[in-house]
This record gives C-alpha cells, structure tokens and sequence, in this order.
C-alpha cells in the first residue's frame, strides 16, 4: 500500500488517507506492467516480465487470447436514442469499423461488448440488465453519450436512469452528446487496448 | 510503413512533432485519407489518436491547411503540454468522494 500512495499523485493520496477508496471493480484488466527503460521498439506484449518458464508458456497464451479477442469484439447494438444513429452510423461507410473486426451483432448469446447508446429509463432498465445477463463472458460494456453515462439532459427526470453505471458495470464512457462517430470508434479502440491486457490465464495460473 | 497504414502510400514528408511523429501528404488520394502520420517507432503497435500533439492536430484533420511547419502555433506562458490519453494506465484518474459519507456500513458481529 505504501508504494502504491507515494507513486500516486496528491487527490489520491488524500483520498487513501481518507479511507474512503473506491477500488476500481475490474482492477485485474487494467493494471499494466511496470514499465522498464524506454526500448528503441516497445513489444507487442504488456506481459514483459515473466520468472518461470510456466509463467512466460502462460503470458504468452494470454497474448493470443487477447489478440483473439480484441480482433473480434462483436457489440450488441442496444440503441435507446439519438446516440443509435451516430452508432449506425460508425458502421456504416465512412468509419466502417469492420475493418477492426466489429461487427454489430443481433444476439446478445453471441456478443462480446453491448455499447449502451442513449438515454436509459427506468422502463428500459430491467430489459437492458436481462440483455447484460444473457450475454456470454467474457463481456464489456461501452457507456456511449452523456445520457448513458449520467443521466444527462434528463438527469432530473423522474423516468430516467440516472446512468447506465447503476445498472451495469461500465468499462469506457464515452462522453458527448450525442458523441461522434469518431468518439464512440476512439472508445472501441480503447477498449481494444483494455482487452489487450488482460490477464484470464495468468490469474488462473497464480491460483 | 506498410504495416502502419495498411496501405502501399508514397507521400511527401510534411513535418515531424515534438514526440517523433512524422506527418506525411499526398493530395492525389481523396480528401480524409490525403494526409497521415506514422507513429515513433517506440510506441510499437500502442499507438493512438490522442498521441498527436494539438499543433498538429488541426493540420491531420483538416481543421486548417497551414502546417506548424509553415505557420507556427501560438505559444502563451500559460499553456500545458500535452498530455496522451491514461485511459487504462495507473495515472488514470478514478473518481472518488470528498464529502462523509452518508450511510455506514454494518461490521459483522465477531464470535468468540
């Protein structure tokens, strides 16, 4: 703990004082690897240091998954608003985010990411959690536009969700309103390198 | 090269930014894909928009035709560097609460 609060900057180590710390839910996905001296060619791998040879066989099955993964991430359109359009329209000609390997997809059994797109009501929100839950693991949520990330415009309505994060939990928010097509891309993008650090076999193998 | 823009393109060099990033035209390919960069090597395959520096920015999207090469940016004392995007890193920012908070939470009774 101790290094942790001198590596930190001065909110969070005031917030560590204070004892009111708020772990992040999904440390495990996005804690990077100590980084060494800056290599002329920084390697494809977060996973550098490796002890074992177990450990190393283990990292780098990890990358392939990972490259599997982030190669094929398939959303599941979840359009409630304005934002929808602007997701078609990521799909569609000019940004064609196929050429990433996203590809929207109908079923939320088959869909890796749902990409929550517009304001959420409280009608709404029990069929977005069902929708969540049938979805296989692993599985990521884009939070995209500012009604799904905090209300928003209808922050004080009485029928609407104060956030999609009371619901779900959320790996990217995407603020705008509605954000750009190029945002919600810029999102998938960072969600690509999310995935890409991922750790599912290493954590097993440290059991 | 090729690797980077998946795409065979020949252009002029146009200028390179305070990280190392080499900007490049070619005006004979269609608006939107006549300008681009190629990443410094060091950043591998990590590479990302927001690595491009806001002198440079207005020139690969267009939001102006003058290079800072050509017409060089406005500096004021009170401007901060630039700064990529920590999405993901441990210097990312995480929210957290100032005010007490406003409920406690029950401590389990210990048996003894």
């Amino acid at each position: 703990m101790a290094l942790v609060v001198c590596r930190h900057s001065l909110p969070q180590l005031s917030r560590a004082l204070s004892g009111a710390i708020t772990v992040a839910s999904r440390k495990q996905s996005s804690v990077p690897q100590p980084s060494e001296a800056p290599a002329k060619y920084k390697p494809y791998s977060p996973f550098q240091n490796t002890t074992s040879a177990g450990e190393y066989a283990v990292a780098r099955l990890d990358d392939l998954v990972n490259w599997g993964r982030k190669g094929s991430l398939w959303p599941l359109t979840f359009g409630l608003a304005c934002c929808a359009v602007e997701m078609m329209q990521c799909a569609a000609a000019r940004y064609d985010i196929d050429r990433f390997g996203i590809v929207y997809r109908a079923s939320p059994r088959q869909a890796d990411v749902i990409i929550v797109a517009g304001t959420l009501t409280n009608k709404m929100a029990p069929a977005l959690r069902k929708v969540y839950d049938q979805m296989p693991e692993p599985r990521w949520v884009i939070s995209m536009g500012s009604c799904a990330n905090g209300g928003g415009y209808y922050h004080y309505s009485y029928s609407v969700v104060r956030g999609c994060d009371r619901i779900l939990p959320v790996d990217i928010y995407v603020p705008g309103c509605p954000p750009t097509a190029e945002a919600l891309l810029y999102s998938l993008l960072q969600l690509q390198r999310k995935v890409k650090k991922m750790k599912t076999l290493q954590m097993w193998y440290r059991k | 090269m090729f690797s980077r823009t998946d795409d065979l393109k020949i252009g002029t060099f146009v200028g390179e930014d305070s990280l190392g990033n080499k900007y490049y035209q070619d005006d004979n390919l269609m608006m939107g894909r006549n300008r681009w960069v190629i990443y410094h090597p060091r950043y591998g395959v990590d590479y990302e928009g927001s690595l491009v520096p806001p002198e440079w920015f207005g020139w690969l999207h267009h939001k102006t035709d003058q290079p800072p090469t050509k017409v060089a940016p406005v500096s004021y004392g009170w401007l901060s560097g630039h700064q990529e995007n920590v999405t993901g890193t441990e210097e990312a920012y995480t929210p957290y609460t100032t005010t007490k908070p406003k409920i406690e939470a029950w401590v389990p009774p210990k048996k003894s």
